[in-house]
């Protein structure tokens, strides 16, 4: 940065000012009434939520009556619990190959879309579109092209001879979770393309060019110049999206509700059942709370990320 | 990526019939989905079992999918749409000021705390929404605002995201020197904050309230949990109550073709909004990784 901290030029810093620095930070009452209403909302949403979602999960409440503690015997009932174990499994590999799935194609398509064509805009424009739609009314879309008497998908995988017996895209267990999958992929792909595409076309044209006057083919170009220059948005993106896609509640409850017989039963869902639906408190928050644990390991790598910038 | 010298090479001739190929895959997978919707919104309900879903039934029916929907139970389908406006509306506001106020502190203030505070934010960033769903219904249940507009509009301001985004944004587009030329002339730091920086924030504010009030619109584990009349519902829920209900038979006339017309008509608001703005929409979101 040619601006140093205090916003002035290289070399002029506050230090070289005496009496300046006290003016430049006014005073640090002011700064918390700007913060004020951030707390509230912090404090209210965020860490009295959580705290009591931790302390829930080590009881017995259930709806309408306090419930008292039991320790560890709802994360034990949880381990020992098939159903708890398979939803775990299920947003282990749903999360992870969606987020592989989405970062790849949306690599592969910000690729393309960066290079010169007609109606470029247009066709920009158009790929973002299911960004743009509710989660809800994409999975009841994705439902009916899934249908099996009626939709489009089992229309045209019979008709083009791909299989002689209709696929059932949603009750087959063994489909049933790669169906949410693609319909997750489709929700979310526009996002990675669009941050990736911004990244590209933020690259400096003269590092590719002198790359390639240096006699660097196009694949080496992509993976010595463009690929490092985009790690900080790929990192930020893929981190956001993964908390994102294992949060994604709506597919599954729309398309499958966690069936056949739990097979595509996923943590967000179950906490859903045995919280609300079964108004077991304790249970239902101690699904999400086991968790947290991961999670905080992701948010780890994250921040080291974000809080590198200020150390530069 | 666009390098002049890649036009003249051989493969560039191959690498364009590539690109054009993936870009129609593309849009195929991005763009039946919605093709779906348009198209059953032009069908009665005995054309969407017996025609097929990507081409036009012999006949056009959206205008009477239309009357029905907005005449459905007294016009709810337009009130549930009003809710889902103003639930989004209200949301985007609050939690667009509560970032930049936030934004602009972390940005321009030195104050005590100041670094510990923003790495608490940003790990809180990355602690799954869902986890917070059941612990904030029992809290609004115990205030007593459960199934009120307000069970929906409080939990949607927070949007942590926004401080990081407008902290960057503010960082990055307030010069200090006008900051402080403007203490110099005497102003008070509020309102150097509301005629200096604000005005200069609004390009990044815009980003922070778009990306709010989709979120609030698209909304739906939320409303599900802390609402539970119909006439609070946001048009989502409404429209997945609507079809739980033809399913289980709970409607005498089954009303497929009319939810998929619901659904493709709450769309537009968005799909608008979006189309309108997508500038503003990818710039706060890179603001802070580009670097």
């Amino acid at each position: 940065m040619a601006v140093s901290q205090s916003g002035l030029p290289e070399g002029f810093t506050v230090r070289s000012l005496p009496g300046r620095k006290a003016r430049r930070w006014p005073d640090g009452l002011t700064a918390y009434l700007f913060l004020v209403p951030a707390f509230i909302v912090f404090g209210g949403l965020i860490v009295y939520p959580l705290i009591d979602g931790i302390a829930t999960a080590f009881t017995d409440r259930v709806i309408a009556r306090g419930g008292k503690f039991v320790g560890f015997d709802n994360f034990l009932a949880l381990f020992a619990d098939e159903i708890f174990l398979r939803a775990a499994y299920n947003s282990f590999w749903l999360t992870s190959l969606v987020v592989l799935i989405k970062a790849v194609l949306g690599m592969t398509f910000a690729l393309v879309l960066a290079q010169p064509m007609p109606f470029r805009g247009f066709f920009r424009a158009l790929v973002f579109l299911p960004w743009a739609v509710p989660g809800l009314i994409a999975g009841l879309a994705w439902k009916w092209i899934y249908d099996e008497q009626v939709g489009v998908l089992t229309y045209l995988t019979l008709a083009l001879g791909l299989t002689d017996v209709p696929i059932y895209w949603l009750s087959d267990p063994k489909v049933g979770l790669i169906s949410v999958g693609i319909a997750m992929v489709w929700h979310g792909l526009p996002f990675y393309t669009m941050m990736f595409l911004a990244a590209l076309t933020a690259i400096p044209a003269e590092l590719t060019e002198a790359a390639a006057i240096d006699g660097a083919g196009p694949i080496r170009r992509y993976f010595s110049v463009t690929l490092p220059q985009m790690r900080n948005v790929i990192a930020i993106t893929v981190m956001l999206s993964t908390i994102w896609t294992f949060n994604s509640f709506h597919m599954v409850y729309v398309l499958t509700q966690g069936g056949p017989a739990n097979r595509t039963q996923i943590l967000p869902t179950l906490a859903f059942e045995y919280g609300i639906v079964r108004s077991q408190l304790g249970l239902g928050a101690a699904v999400l709370v086991s968790v947290i644990p991961i999670f905080l390991v992701l948010i780890f790598i994250l921040t080291q990320r974000m809080l590198k910038r200020e150390a530069d | 990526m666009t390098i002049p010298s890649a036009l003249s090479q051989p493969g560039f001739r191959r690498t364009r019939r590539i690109n054009t190929a993936l870009l129609a895959l593309y849009m195929v997978y991005a763009l039946v989905p919605l093709g779906y919707l348009v198209v059953s919104a032009t069908k009665s309900d005995k054309q969407i079992f017996s025609t097929f879903g990507l081409w036009f039934g012999d006949s056009n029916n959206l205008g009477a999918n239309l009357v029905s929907l907005f005449a459905f139970n007294d016009g709810i389908y337009l009130r549930w749409l009003a809710n889902s406006l103003g639930y989004s509306l209200a949301a985007a506001c609050g939690a667009t000021l509560i970032c930049a106020c936030a934004g602009y502190a972390f940005a321009k203030f030195m104050f005590a705390g100041r670094s510990g505070l923003n790495r608490v934010l940003l790990l809180s960033m990355a602690i799954p929404q869902t986890v917070f769903v059941i612990p904030i219904f029992l809290m609004l249940s115990n205030v007593g605002i459960v199934n009120t507009p307000l069970a929906v509009i409080l939990p949607s301001l927070a949007f942590l995201p926004g401080v990081y985004m407008l902290r960057i944004y503010a960082e990055e587009a307030i010069p200090n020197e006008l900051l402080d030329a403007a203490r110099i002339d005497g102003a008070g730091e509020f309102r150097i904050f509301g005629t200096i920086a604000f005005p200069i924030m609004v390009p990044g504010m815009l980003t922070i309230f778009l990306h709010t009030f989709v979120n609030t619109w698209n909304n739906y584990l939320l409303p599900l949990v802390v609402l539970n009349s119909s006439e609070n519902y946001p048009v989502a829920l409404g429209l997945a109550n609507m079809y739980t209900t033809t399913l289980s038979g709970g409607i005498t006339t089954p009303l497929y073709a009319v939810i998929l017309t619901g659904c493709l008509v709450s769309l537009l608001p968005i799909v608008l909004l979006f189309l309108i703005m997508q500038r503003y929409w990818q710039s706060g979101l890179t603001a802070g990784g580009l670097k």
